[in-house]
Formats: structure tokens, sequence, C-alpha cells
């Protein structure tokens, strides 16, 4: 059963996506002439059985190897007769495609980092229709000239629309398109917006042009503008208003290309297949490898619809835009100067925070004001935020006496850590000789490296802390967020935005609690899952869950299809993207328990679910789709907060625009062996 | 007014000897606790009386919990209970976010029955029956080993419940304190300690989950808690390297010293007991020195005097004065060695309730007693004071009203000065009816004819 699924997961691997129904309903089509359809799996077999027995890998069949013989084989049915020499070369060329594709494959990744797309099938077909003519001079050629294109007259141009998506597979029926489209429509909306945008984008191109081009609106060869958007716009770029502009402008070069392809290759009596198609995307991803853009996927999904669920949740909950490392102290300390702020930090300087301890009457000293001593702050271990390389020490230069200040080395004695991920982190005003590093030395996250001083331009003991792209004075300052902090009021924030005149320390580990979040690789779960409404029993079964790792490294549980990626670091523990089919017990899990920060603190957190999640499954789709154009027009947010050591409760709430939709509570408890106990959803 | 005639005295003039701490008394009396005069007091509860300062008590456990979290995150307060189980004072000490540490039956089920949650009571102790076990066994207690009688006793409860439980090991170290205190827990030091472990490892009933280490009272000096530290540190890297036990805990007990003057201790206190500041700095670097971000187990302090001492007052009357054979004045108070155990090891300083002036005399405090062991202060410079005139002690908060005897006297109203300058009782004068309401005089006993 699951071999029939793959196979027809290689149907549907041209949309670039795993569908079944797609699948099913692209295979169909390819029998509506029953030729090409033999002739396809003609070539699937051959380049199969190749592999397998080359490879000694029988039983095991990946889609995106094999789409390309099965165009191939395709191609040659439907303009072909079934003769007997015209059979045995379908099968040769099938296995010619499969050593090419892998061939190609190869050699495009190692050089340029691309993939081959549909490049063999096009390399290996159009060799066949040159040399066919060699091997059987009394056949008639089929002609690919224009004059032989069939129209159907639709309303809207729908006609040639129908025709392009049937063309992808060799057929010239509309209503075979049409069920395309409709399938399309059933697994993503958005790659089908891309496909009309794609072949529309031509047909007003054409009418604009007013062109002499004698291929209408029913040049089957659109189909390479359809493909080429929806790649384009669904695959490897974040659907968005903008996304669609480009798609336009990419659907236009297509069909620049497309004709340049027609002209060239009909002076050979031969077809463009997709040529335009791979040589535009081909462009398009190596182009993309080279320019930063904020609209490109690296983590592909599904759908596009999933891919966008996924980049606008994790971009939002974890804020990987800015830089972020942990508070550089211990225990609780006040936030006295914040980013722009009226004192010192402006301009330039702009992102830098100040800190001091207090006592509960929030006075800086405990004693005489006027000693230095006196000072909470002074003299208590500053630790490294980040780990990194130290790249500057200052550390002779004496503390100030309360009220008075250093103007000529206004930074006082400081450190400067180059961290890992690029950038420069400044400690300043800390205590003469407290550095413990010398420049060179490479400390690790939390380590002790200096000691809180009163030096440079300071009147009483502070932490100055600032993010900086250079190591010079007059770089300009970043912005960034504390990491894993808990503010006053018990609040914890994974990624904190420092407010002035808030208290805050960070988040406090715990070696008990964190032993049932270290899930290990082959750890499973057992669990009784029971559907209740107005108390009645609907559903009651078992279910269980394996903790497994992917190709990438990345560790996630799985159930049935279903996949729910999670990782532990500096003790948040975080659910980050699910996969699969909605209807799935994970689905709950990461509703329920969206983040966790593994400590023993009583404390409370906000969180954001994926749309996908935190909406009714049935019509996430379309809310997906509409949130393309509109970015804030969905909206989740969790609240969760900790009752005591294993018990926890969360609430949620989805928002479209400003009307709330749908709202849940959770309560939830841990245990020390079985990761969860129980979750109830009301 | 009359004046009370007071027989004339004569003071020896010690010229040429320089009195570092000041020759006279300070003539200005303590009049007022908190804001709250001290004869409003009196008038109200009588006398003695007991007060606590909750503002003083908040105020020191918060100082204390921040002074150590600024070197070590993860540092939790334990309210050792053996030094003041009042419920308001351990309620105000468990809002402020301590657990609880008890020693014994009747100290767990005081904790419980004040709200505290099994698992966040710490329970010590020699004397573990297997009743009590159970109960904090099932309640998840942390329970730290004192003797291998224990762990039969706990074996024996975790293979009737069919489960593990989670238990720590009270060990004891060189330290460098004398003397060392070798009658609790396993000895490190001779291998004991490993024994156990390699025992509670093969029978597979108990989990190890931490460690505890008291090791005296009144400490001096922050080096034996480095010391302490350090070896429990070591102790606990050994186990996770050959055991792979990963200890949850470290506990460091108690023993933090008060603004208390302790006999035989030259210096006053200001000058020979090292602030709090001192100890987490100290025992802090210790800690990070041997810990490392990925591990950072969680350190337990059980403090009890440090804490408590300064927040707690008593009050006390002059009943009357004589003057002893050999000159010296005597003054009899209304509490005595029943209401403060300590005097045998600490000279309480002592205020005058009234402001006063004029010369000071030698004079000693006896108590409300007769017995010849009621002696507060041997030793103290007074003003001729006359019969009602109160008298402060300070710090008592420490182990006075728990160590204390129902002998003679009845036990006096404690009252608690809340942030707001009120006064709440947190427990009342004894009555007859409470002394003697356990008493079961044998029917035939109670017809005599004298």
């Amino acid at each position: 059963m699951n071999n029939i699924k793959k196979v027809l997961y290689i149907y549907s691997e041209i949309f670039f996506t795993d569908r079944f129904v797609l699948g099913l309903v692209i295979a169909g089509i390819t029998f509506l002439d029953f030729k090409t359809g033999f002739f396809g799996v003609l070539t699937l077999v051959s380049a199969y059985l190749f592999h397998s027995f080359v490879f000694d890998r029988f039983g095991i069949i990946e889609p995106h190897y094999f789409y390309n013989p099965l165009l191939v084989g395709l191609s040659i049915g439907a303009h072909y007769p079934l003769t007997l020499p015209i059979l045995f070369l379908a099968l040769l060329a099938g296995i010619l495609t499969i050593i090419l594709t892998i061939v190609l494959g190869h050699a495009l990744r190692q050089i340029f980092g691309l993939s081959a797309l549909s490049l063999p099938f096009v390399i290996v077909s159009l060799t066949v229709y040159m040399i066919l003519p060699i091997f059987s001079k009394q056949m008639t050629l089929y002609s690919f000239q224009p004059e032989n294109y069939i129209s159907f007259h639709l309303p809207l141009g729908l006609g040639g629309y129908f025709q392009s998506l049937a063309g992808i597979f060799f057929s010239t029926d509309p209503w075979a398109g049409a069920c395309i489209a409709l399938a399309l429509l059933y697994h993503s909306r958005i790659i089908l917006l891309l496909s009309l945008i794609g072949y529309y984008s031509g047909f007003f191109y054409y009418e604009f042009m007013d062109s002499r081009y004698l291929t209408l609106v029913s040049n089957p060869n659109l189909f390479n503008l359809v493909l080429t958007a929806v790649a384009a716009g669904g695959v490897y770029l974040v659907p968005s208003a903008q996304t669609y502009l480009v798609t336009v402008i990419i659907s236009l070069l297509t069909y620049l290309v497309l004709a340049g392809c027609e002209s060239f290759l009909g002076l050979f009596n031969l077809p463009v297949l997709t040529l335009p198609f791979n040589l535009v995307l081909l462009c398009l991803i190596y182009y993309l490898r080279l320019i930063p853009s904020k609209l490109k996927i690296y983590t592909f999904h599904n759908t596009p619809e999933e891919n966008l669920d996924f980049f606008l949740n994790f971009a939002t909950r974890f804020r990987t835009d800015l830089p972020s490392f942990s508070l550089p102290f211990s225990g609780s300390w006040f936030v006295s100067q914040a980013f722009d702020d009226d004192i010192t930090h402006k301009g330039l300087w702009k992102y830098g925070v100040d800190f001091v301890m207090v006592n509960d009457q929030n006075e800086q000293w405990v004693g005489n004001p006027k000693l230095l001593d006196s000072y909470l702050a002074y003299a208590k271990p500053v630790f490294a935020p980040a780990a990194g390389t130290i790249v500057l020490v200052v550390n002779d230069i004496a503390d100030n006496a309360i009220g008075s200040v250093n103007r000529e080395n206004n930074w006082g004695n400081s450190v400067i850590i180059y961290v890992i991920a690029g950038y420069y982190i400044k400690i300043s005003h800390l205590k003469k000789g407290s550095i413990t590093s010398k420049v060179g030395a490479v400390v690790e996250r939390g380590e002790i490296i200096a000691a809180c001083g009163n030096s440079g331009y300071s009147p009483c003991p502070h932490i100055h802390i600032q993010a900086m792209s250079g190591l010079e004075d007059n770089s300009p300052t970043l912005e960034f967020r504390f990491e894993q902090a808990v503010a006053s009021g018990g609040r914890f924030y994974h990624k904190w935005n420092p407010q002035k005149g808030q208290r805050v320390a960070a988040l406090v580990p715990t070696t008990k609690k964190k032993k049932i979040f270290e899930l290990l690789l082959k750890d499973s779960f057992d669990y009784l899952v029971s559907v209740k409404k107005n108390g009645v029993q609907l559903v009651e079964k078992r279910e269980r869950i394996e903790v497994e790792m992917d190709p990438s490294g990345a560790v996630y549980m799985r159930n049935g299809k279903s996949r729910l990626y999670f990782d532990l670091v500096n003790n948040f523990f975080r659910f980050y993207r699910y996969a699969g089919p909605k209807n799935n017990i994970l689905r709950y899990l990461f509703l329920a328990m969206p983040s966790y920060p593994v400590s023993d603190e009583r404390i409370w957190w906000k969180d954001q679910l994926p749309i996908g999640i935190g909406f009714k499954v049935w019509w996430s789709g379309l809310i997906l789709f509409l949130t393309s154009f509109y970015r804030n027009f969905a909206r989740n947010e969790s609240r969760l907060s900790v009752l005591d050591n294993y018990n926890f409760e969360s609430s949620g709430s989805a928002y479209l625009l400003r009307w709330l939709i749908d709202s849940f509570e959770c309560s939830v408890k841990i245990h020390r062996e079985k990761f969860i106990d129980s979750i109830r959803i009301l | 007014m009359k004046k009370i005639y007071e027989k004339p005295i004569l003071i020896k003039q010690t010229m040429g000897m320089i009195n570092k701490f000041q020759s006279g008394f300070n003539d200005q009396g303590m009049t007022e606790i908190d804001g709250v005069k001290i004869k409003d007091i009196v008038e109200k509860f009588g006398s003695p009386v007991f007060v606590f300062s909750e503002r003083e008590l908040r105020k020191t456990i918060r100082s204390y919990v921040q002074a150590f979290k600024a070197y070590y995150p993860n540092v939790v307060f334990a309210w050792s209970y053996k030094t003041n189980y009042l419920g308001a004072i351990c309620s105000i000490l468990h809002s402020e976010g301590c657990l609880a540490e008890v020693v014994s039956e009747f100290e767990y089920q005081k904790a419980k029955r004040l709200g505290v949650p099994g698992h966040k009571i710490i329970f010590n102790g020699p004397c573990k029956r297997s009743e009590i076990l159970e109960v904090a066994a099932a309640d998840g207690a942390m329970i730290n080993i004192d003797h291998f009688d224990e762990i039969f006793r706990l074996e024996e409860i975790a293979a009737k419940r069919n489960k593990k439980i989670d238990v720590g090991l009270r060990i004891n170290l060189d330290s460098g304190v004398y003397p060392q205190w070798s009658r609790f827990g396993f000895n490190l030091e001779n291998g004991q300690a490993l024994t156990m472990v390699k025992r509670l490892v093969k029978n597979k009933k108990l989990n190890l989950v931490g460690v505890h280490c008291h090791m005296g009272t009144f400490m001096l000096s922050t080096k034996a808690y480095q010391i302490s530290a350090e070896k429990l540190l070591q102790f606990a890297a050994t186990l996770k390297e050959e055991y792979k036990i990963t200890l949850e805990y470290i506990n460091l007990g108690g023993g933090f010293p008060s603004r208390n003057r302790l006999k035989g201790i030259y210096l006053p206190p200001d000058f020979s007991v090292p602030p709090v500041q001192d100890f987490a700095k100290m025992i802090g670097q210790t800690l990070h020195e041997k810990t490392n971000p990925h591990y950072m187990p969680t350190v337990y302090f059980e403090s009890g005097r440090a804490v408590v001492d300064d927040s707690g007052y008593l009050i006390t009357s002059i009943v009357g004065s004589k003057r002893l054979v050999d000159g010296k004045k005597a003054y009899i108070l209304d509490a005595g060695v029943n209401l403060m155990v300590t005097p045998q090891w600490y000279d309480i300083p002592v205020k005058v309730g009234v402001d006063f002036k004029g010369p000071v005399e030698d004079s000693i405090l006896y108590g409300p007693l007769c017995m010849n062991i009621d002696v507060i202060r041997d030793f103290v410079r007074l003003p001729p004071l006359s019969a009602g005139t109160p008298l402060i002690f300070h710090p008592v908060g420490a182990y006075c009203v728990t160590f204390w005897m129902q002998f003679i006297e009845y036990r006096p109203n404690i009252i608690l000065i809340t942030e707001n300058n009120e006064i709440e009782v947190i427990r009342r004068k004894e009555t007859l009816d409470d002394v003697i309401g356990n008493e079961q005089v044998p029917e035939r006993l109670k017809k005599f004819k004298l």
C-alpha cells in the first residue's frame, strides 16, 4: 500500500508535492489516452528495474528520482504509435533518463547547489524526437508546429488555461485540465492562484503586445508559465502580495524565454517541452541563493500554505532577525536605562542597557550612600552573555568615588566579546582588575568574566551592555533581545525587550525538570486519548508517540504520519514545527504546550500558535490563503502559566482581524518519566 | 514628685585604661520597637512579652536571597523550623519563598498543617520513625538519610509501595571546623558515604538525588562553607562519572551567625560576625568554580538563627532590686532562663525601656525562677532602675520561642508588629487550662482531705 502511494507521488511530484489525491488525478489523466499512460508506466518500470538492479535496492521508491522517466514515457506515448521498435526505444529512454537524472542532479548540486528539475526529461525527450526520423523512415512524424494546435473556447480564456494544465501531461483535453484545477483547489489554493497568475500573465501580455506571434492563447506550451509561477511563488518564496507581483514578472520573463525556445526549436521541428521552465527556474533559484531576501524559503513543507504558516510563526515567535543573548548577571537586577533613553543611550549608542541592583525600597545602597562599598551592585560578578572570543580588555581604570565621573575614559574598564553569530558585545564600567580573561580567550555562555564596578562615565555602580557590528568606539549599536528573562510579575520572555524601570532576572535552571524535557531518540510514550462532547464519550483509543530524527538532524515526535519538531536550547523547550495531517494527537500537544521554560519558578508567558494549529483544521487552509495577502489577517495568542511543579495551564484565543473566532483552555500535567501525565482541553 | 531614695555608690575610676567599646551606657533608652511604644505594648499585653518585627524579618530574608542569587542563580532557602516554629513566623518566611526544613514527626506535621506541600519539605534529623517516613515518602518530601537503619526502613517502604523513593544522603566531612559534627550522617573521608551510594545503586529501591551537609552553628568564618561546598561538588562529580547519578541538589545546611554576642569572643558582633554579603561572595564563588552552565544543581541553605534572630525582641520588666553582699546591684526580672535558654552561650544585649541619665554601675540580672541557675546576664552596666521599668533583650528571635520551658511561670504573649506598624497576637499567653490541659489526675487521688 505504501508503495502504491509512493508511485502516485511520482505523478504529483511534477507539482513539487507528495499528495495522494493529486497524484491519483494526474495518473488518471495520463490514462485518458491509454497509449500515453501506458508508455509512462513503461518507462517508469524500466527506470526502476535498472536503478534497483544497479544499486541493489529493490523495494525502495524515491518519487523525485522517477518523475523524469515518467515524463519521458508520456512524451513518447503522446505522439508516437505503439509499435515494437518504439516500445523498445521507450524502455531504453527510461533507463537513459534515470542515469541522466542522477548524474546531472549530482553535477548540478556539486557545482551550483542546484537540482536537475526536469532537465533530464527535456534532454532525453528531445534526443528521442531527433533520432526517431533516423530509425523509422516510414513513420509519419508528429509535427510540433503551431498550426496543429487545437483550441477550445471558454469564457475568460479558461479554455486555454485548462488546456495548459492538461498539456503538462501531454493531454489536450481541457476537461482533464479542469480536473487538475479542481485537484489543485483541493490541495492548495495558493498553488491554484499561482497557476492562474502564471497563465494569465502570458495571456494579458499577449493581448497587450498585440503580437503577430501566431501562437494564440491556446498554445499548450504556456504550461511552462504555470509551472514557473507555481515553483517561484509557492515553493521557493514565501507567499505574499510582493511574491505574487514577483511571480507576474517571472511569468512574463518565462514567456519571453518560451517564445525564444519555440522559435529556435521550431526550426528543427522539436517541441519546447519544459525547457523554458527549467531555464528560468534554475536561474531564479541560483539568483535567490546569492541575494539576501526576506521572502526566501529555507524549510520546505508540502504546500505553500504550510510554508507561509511556518515562516510567519517561526519569525514571530523566535525573532531570529535580532541578535539575542543572556543577561550578564545572576539574581534580580533593575533596568536603569534602556534603548533610546534620556541620559546617554542616544544616536549611535541607542541600543545600550544599564542595570543596577536595588533593595525592596528601590535604593541602590545599604548603609552609607556616599561609600562605594555600600552599593549593592558593586563587585557583583558579571557573566558572559554568549559564547565567543574576547577581543578587547581594558582593566586598569580606577573606580570612581560616588558622585564623580571619569570623562576621559568614559567606557571605563570594558570587555568586548566577539560572538560566534557574527557581532560584538561590549560590557563596560567594570571594576578595576576584575576581568579575569585575556584577549583571545574563548569564553562559554555563563562564565564569570568580570565584576561590576564604577569606572568611566559612571556616577554609581552599574553594568552597561550593548551589541555592536564592529569593534571601534563609534561602531553603531545593534538592537538586540535578552534570552530567557523573567521580569517583574513573574512574566517569562523568551526574547525580552528591556524596559526601563523593570526588575529582571535570568530564568533559573533546574536539574530535576530538565530530565523530563531531555527527550532522546527511541524514547516512546503510550497515551490514552479520549474525546468527550457534552460529557458523552465519543472516542477512546491508545496512541503511541515516538522520538525520531530526520535526515537533517532535527528531532521530532512522530505519531502516524504527523511529525512535531522540538528542541531544548538554553533551558527553553519548544515545539517549532508541525508537519503532516492535522487530525492527530500531536496537534493537541502543540496546542496545549507550544513552549516550556524549564525551571521550577512560578512564571507565566505568552506564545503564538501557527494558524494550522490554532484555528480549526477545515478552514485553516483558506485562512492561510487570505493571510498571504495581509499578514495580520489571522492571529493566535496563547497564555501559559505554571501552577506548581508539574501542573500548568494554558489558554488561547484565535482572532481574524479584530474578531475573536475561537478560544480554548487546557490544563496540563507533566510527568517524571512519561513526559506528559495528562492534558485536558476544553 | 517624691524621689525614691537610692543609697549612694562608689565607682572606682580607672584612668589610663582605654575602653574601646564605650565606657558608659548609651543614655538613650529604647522606647519603641518599629514605631510602637514599649509602654503601650506592656500596658496591653502585659510583661514579659515577645515582640517580632515582620518588616525586619522580611528585610533580612530578602537580603539573604538577593546576596546569594547575585553569585549563583539556583539558590533556595529553607526555613529551619526548630529555630522558630511559630505559625505566623513560618508563614511569613514561606510567603517569601522559603521551603520548610523539619527534623521530626511533630515539625513535619506542623509544616503540613500550615499548608506547606509535601515536596517543599526538607526532612532531616536522626530520629525518623517508619510511620512518618511513610508519610514523607508518599508526599515526595526531600528526605536526607542520617544512618543505615533509616535506609532499611525506607527500602521497606519503597518495596511496600512498589515505587522508588527519591532520597538524599547526609554527609559529614572535615571542613576545618572544630568540633567536627561526626555524629550526623555518613562520613565522606573514610568512604562511608560512597559505600552507602553503592548500596543504594545496587538495591535499586531508593533514588539518590541530593547530598546534605550541615557542619556547624554560628560559623564565624566563610572558609568552612567553601570547603564543604567544594568537597560535596567533587563527590557529585565522582557520582556522575562512576555511577551515572546526576544529583539534583546540594544542601549546605545552615549555621550562619547573627548579631548576637557569643561568650568567649573578644570582639563585639559588629567586628567578629562576617556580614551575609561575605558568605554569599565566598560561597557563591566556590559554587561557580565547581559547577558549569550545563550543570547547576539547586543549592539549599537551611538558615535559622541568621534570618530570625534580629527580628525578635523580649520585653521584660523589673520586679524588684536588691544589693548583693559584694556590693553589686541585682535586678529581678519577670523573664528568665525559662524564656531564654541561650544566655548559657550568649551575652544577649539588653536595653533600658525608658530614657535615663546619670552614671551606670555593674549589675546582675536574675530571672523569676526560684533556682540558682536563673541568671540572664551576670555583668551589665545599668543606671539605677526602679521596679516596673521595662528592659528589652534583643536579638532573641532564634530558639527562644521553641527551646523554652513551661516552668514555674506561664509562657507569655507573643505579638507581631506588621509592616503597617499594627500589632497582631500570634501566640496568646498561657492560662492554667493550657498548662494542666493534658494532665489526667486519677479519680482516687482527687478527693483528699487536708
